[in-house]
């Protein structure tokens, strides 16, 4: 069993809406491993992508993490650091990768002089730096030296996209977060990007968060997927046991709603209703609602984290008698 | 394509050359008339009269207006605008010349001072939104924007020069002192240059601030403050490298076009406070009837606004890379 490197636990991040206050991610524990990649996978508003800002404490103004600890082996908890303290950790212990559709980087200065910049910010040698950045680079299939000396509007957004992985690597973290790294390019970008990190995934000891809506493009990746439902995490496993063996309701609907090429005639079924607005929430279990399996007790209590391994946990009270009927679905 | 750029100014400049020549002509009543008018009132007979202000003035009566036009033209390009009428047998060129360093040194310290008050005040409320200093400065900053610099002006007059006596009221230096290289001399000359330069900044510092508040919030807002931030830049850097140069880009080309704009705006300053600038000459120029002396100004005025014009497009270019000459023109 291979070192955790990252732990997330009871995870509470609240956001202020109007007077109101919305629980976008809520008692969410996770913890990452040194080269492993967990695919993250939920709906647009199941928190995810907040969970990923609020590890980083990257939260707008709006949000607040409330409670939890974000605990690295090699730190320990940044959860209440403070934001200079904050960004010694950054880029060099915890990165992240952004949604391509704007660009993460500065429009009025070089990218060499950004990675310059970055560098600086982390007291390391820029010569030296620059150098590990030309080979990561060359690894991207792009040429190091039209990287470097453009500016970022000169660049594809596939490009910019990989330089923004180089960016996040770069300076060897331990965790690196990616928010939807495909989900913003062309079809032929995605697959570029996503060679290149599983390219990368294979090299280094970096424990990976790939967040995405669509579990086609995290399981052929990932060794784990996380699935969050409306602000909770429902459902954690290794990728294939969550495919052939849900525990949860929702994986099960979810994973059957999406094509697969291997099955052919597959009729794709579509999870009746919506997802709860976050501010009105029903009691219990959010997901009861939409549940074909719903009984009294899921509308009153909400089902506690079930550990079935050491690798897999689910958040139903009815998981063991479900099993065998999921795996059906 | 910057020579391009550069023939269209030149032609600017003598369309708004030979515009003026028209126009002004069109104004009603000229300086023989109004001098007619009171050698008339004297007594003395029309004829003699006539004949009187002919010798006066040098007047050909016999040239058309395309052979004046020529001429003026022909004269203009050497740097010639014809002997002054309000002050007989001076050359406009030497009244704009003296009068120039004047204007440039109240209204260039005064926009300097605005622009830097502006900014960093600006970027102040911008980073503490909300906050007192925001609160009381943002409707402070809107008031000040919209009261007129003469306003400004008579009230710092009465206030500090008649009621409270600390400045004096009127004129570039104490009649009391020649003008040389002494410390006495500079002294007084920057005594007599505080009203007008408060009248100045008063009326501006607003709009500096109020533009570089809402330019800021919204760098603020952009997706590469938050990448910066992830990447571990610390605030003050991302501040300075990012949010301040990336903020000030609109307010640039603000500043380049308000070094052409301020000779017109400071006739009622200099007026008010009997400052021997441009804007005073202007305004005795018109009121007297000066026409190769309206002219002058005029000329001058034009070419300051259409080389800022220039110049602000040919920076801009060099300041943000993802503009080409091509948009600017």
């Amino acid at each position: 069993m291979t070192t955790t490197i990252l732990q997330v636990e009871n995870l509470v991040v609240e956001f202020k809406v109007n007077q109101d206050r919305v629980r976008a991610v809520d008692d969410v524990s996770l913890e990452l491993r040194a080269g492993e990649l967990v695919g993250l996978v939920g709906e647009s508003g199941s928190g995810k992508s907040t969970l990923a800002y609020a590890m980083m404490n990257l939260l707008p103004r709006q949000g607040r993490l409330v409670s939890g600890k974000i605990a690295l082996a090699t730190v320990g908890d940044i959860s209440r650091w403070s934001e200079p303290d904050m960004s010694r950790v950054r880029g060099n212990r915890i990165s992240m990768v952004f949604q391509a559709t704007q660009s993460t980087f500065n429009p009025i200065r070089t990218l060499e002089s950004q990675f310059k910049l970055l560098f600086r910010a982390h007291g390391i040698n820029v010569q030296e730096g620059l150098i590990k950045a030309r080979r990561l680079l060359q690894r991207t299939q792009l040429d190091p030296q039209r990287i470097l000396t453009s500016y970022p509007h000169q660049l594809s957004g596939g490009m910019r996209q990989r330089v923004g992985i180089v960016f996040a690597m770069v300076l060897e973290p331990d965790v690196i977060l990616l928010d939807e790294p495909t989900t913003a390019l062309d079809v032929l970008s995605q697959r570029v990007v996503l060679d290149l990190i599983r390219d990368l995934r294979s090299q280094t000891d970096a424990a990976m968060l790939f967040i995405t809506h669509d579990f086609s493009v995290v399981s052929n990746l990932s060794q784990r997927i996380g699935v969050m439902y409306a602000g909770k995490l429902v459902e954690l496993a290794p990728t294939e046991r969550l495919y052939r063996f849900p525990q949860h309701p929702y994986t099960a609907l979810l994973t059957r709603a999406v094509p697969s090429i291997s099955q052919k005639h597959t009729e794709l079924v579509g999870i009746p209703g919506q997802p709860p607005h976050l501010s009105d929430l029903p009691p219990g279990c959010r997901f009861s609602p939409r549940c074909p399996y719903v009984q009294e007790r899921c509308r009153e209590r909400t089902p506690p984290w079930s550990k079935i391994s050491a690798d897999q946990g689910v958040a139903c009270f009815r998981w063991s008698e479900l099993g065998e009927e999921l795996a059906n679905v | 394509m910057i020579w391009r750029r550069v023939g269209l100014a030149l032609v600017m400049i003598w369309m708004t050359v030979t515009a003026t020549f028209f126009i002004v002509r069109l104004m009603p009543g000229n300086p023989a008339t109004f001098e007619l008018h009171v050698l008339l009132k004297r007594g003395v007979s029309y004829n003699m009269a006539l004949q009187h202000v002919k010798t006066l003035y040098g007047i050909n009566l016999h040239q058309s207006l395309l052979v004046q036009y020529l001429q003026y033209v022909g004269n203009a390009l050497h740097g010639n605008f014809g002997d002054s009428i309000l002050y007989p047998d001076i050359p406009v060129i030497h009244l704009i010349g003296k009068a120039l360093p004047w204007t440039v040194f109240t209204v260039g310290t005064a926009l300097l001072t605005s622009f830097l008050i502006g900014v960093s005040l600006g970027t102040v409320a911008a980073y503490r939104r909300h906050g007192w200093l925001d609160r009381l400065l943002t409707p402070l900053a809107a008031i000040l924007n919209g009261v007129p610099n003469y306003l400004t002006g008579t009230i710092l007059l009465f206030v500090f020069g008649v009621v409270l006596g600390w400045l004096p009221q009127n004129g570039p230096y104490s009649a009391a002192i020649t003008p040389n290289v002494s410390l006495a001399f500079l002294i007084s000359v920057l005594r007599h240059a505080i009203l007008p330069i408060g009248a100045y900044v008063i009326s501006q510092w607003g709009s500096w601030f109020l533009l570089m508040k809402s330019s800021t919030v919204s760098t603020l807002g952009t997706e590469f403050i938050v990448g910066a931030r992830s990447y571990g830049i610390a605030s003050s850097v991302v501040m300075r490298e990012y949010v301040a140069p990336n903020s000030m880009l609109p307010l640039f080309t603000n500043l380049v076009l308000s070094i052409g704009f301020m000779f017109g705006g400071s006739v009622f300053v200099e007026t008010i406070f009997s400052y021997p600038g441009i804007g005073y000459l202007f305004s005795s120029s018109v009121s007297g009837r000066d026409y190769p002396l309206m002219q002058g100004l005029f000329a001058v005025l034009t070419v300051a606004v259409i080389i800022s014009n220039l110049v602000a497009d040919l920076l801009y270019v060099k300041l943000d890379p993802r503009i080409s000459l091509e948009d600017a023109a």
